[in-house]
């Protein structure tokens, strides 16, 4: 079964169907969901709510552009609209003091950040900058896309990815990862 | 340009890998949605049912209430076929100051103030009453 032929599935409303295409992509879109809302309980809430919009909206997704891209797309837009009403994205907190000990050691040696830590570091960021940050440097969006959806200006969203890159520079190099400038 | 960066290169390198199992609830949670929604329950039903049937009755009430208030005011059109009213209708949006009406002392109880549509002075309305009082 291709992927086109599950989605034809799942419109039909096929209850295998569904499920298969849940349990292929809803680990990557908790990954991905987690890194906007860090609570576990939160995070599935927005899962849930996401694939019930997928599978509802199934229709309109017109075989353009990729599949996941799409489901992605939506699952980032649920965890905004999440943060929106918890008026997170309003609220600027400090970055706070980094524990190395929390981090784990292997990934310092292999100098490549361990999946985990990732998550953590993305945790300390206040959630204004980490948004922006998620959106532009992971999902890829355009600082015009970013302003759309987050509904402040573009140079809002740019400023917020400098301090937040500029966050992340110290916090890694406090972690001493090695930040090399190629 | 924005690949070039170092931060941006140690971050999409990783976060891709980063794909936590999510709970059996989920799961069960997302099923129990969609399958609400495939078969709206009877509760949902029957509500549909009362909001349409009191809808197609207030219509209907507003129906009726309009067909009897046009038969009223027919029949009152009908018995003063003959005359006319001082005042033309114009007179809803007359200065506030004409809003003050007294009652009237001359002529019959229980009878309607008309008057005949002619340009007889003893016929005219009292000032205060007058659209236009210059004349």
């Amino acid at each position: 079964m291709n992927e086109a032929d599950l989605i034809n599935a799942c419109r039909a409303g096929q209850p295998q169907a569904q499920r298969k295409l849940y349990e292929q992509y809803a680990p990557k879109m908790l990954g991905v969901i987690r890194r906007y809302i860090f609570r576990l309980d939160e995070a599935e809430d927005v899962l849930v709510e996401g694939f019930f919009k997928v599978f509802d909206k199934l229709d309109s997704f017109n075989g353009q552009g990729s599949f996941e891209g799409w489901i992605r797309r939506i699952m980032v837009n649920e965890a905004l609209m999440k943060l929106r009403k918890k008026h997170a994205l309003q609220k600027a907190t400090d970055l706070t003091v980094i524990n190395p000990n929390h981090f784990s050691q292997d990934a310092k040696v292999g100098g490549q950040l361990a999946v985990q830590d990732i998550l953590r570091l993305l945790e300390q960021l206040p959630v204004g900058y980490r948004t922006v940050f998620n959106l532009y440097v992971i999902e890829g969006y355009k600082h015009r896309e970013i302003a759309d959806l987050l509904g402040i200006s573009i140079n809002t969203s740019k400023s917020q990815l400098i301090l937040a890159k500029q966050r992340m520079r110290e916090a890694l190099e406090r972690l001493n990862y090695p930040i090399t400038s190629k | 340009m924005a690949t070039q960066d170092p931060i941006d290169e140690l971050f999409k390198q990783q976060a891709e890998a980063y794909q936590p199992q999510p709970s059996l609830r989920s799961w069960r949670r997302i099923e129990r949605r969609i399958e609400r929604r495939r078969r709206p329950g009877l509760q949902q039903l029957g509500w549909v049912r009362a909001v349409a049937a009191l809808l197609l009755l207030s219509m209907a009430a507003v129906a009726i209430w309009q067909l009897d208030n046009n038969n009223a005011t027919n029949a009152l059109a009908q018995q003063a076929s003959a005359v006319q009213e001082v005042l033309p209708p114009e007179v809803e949006a007359a200065p506030a100051s004409l809003v003050n009406y007294a009652p009237i002392n001359e002529g019959d109880v229980e009878k309607d103030l008309i008057a005949r549509y002619v340009p007889n002075p003893q016929f005219r309305a009292a000032k205060a009453y007058r659209v236009d009082r210059n004349i």
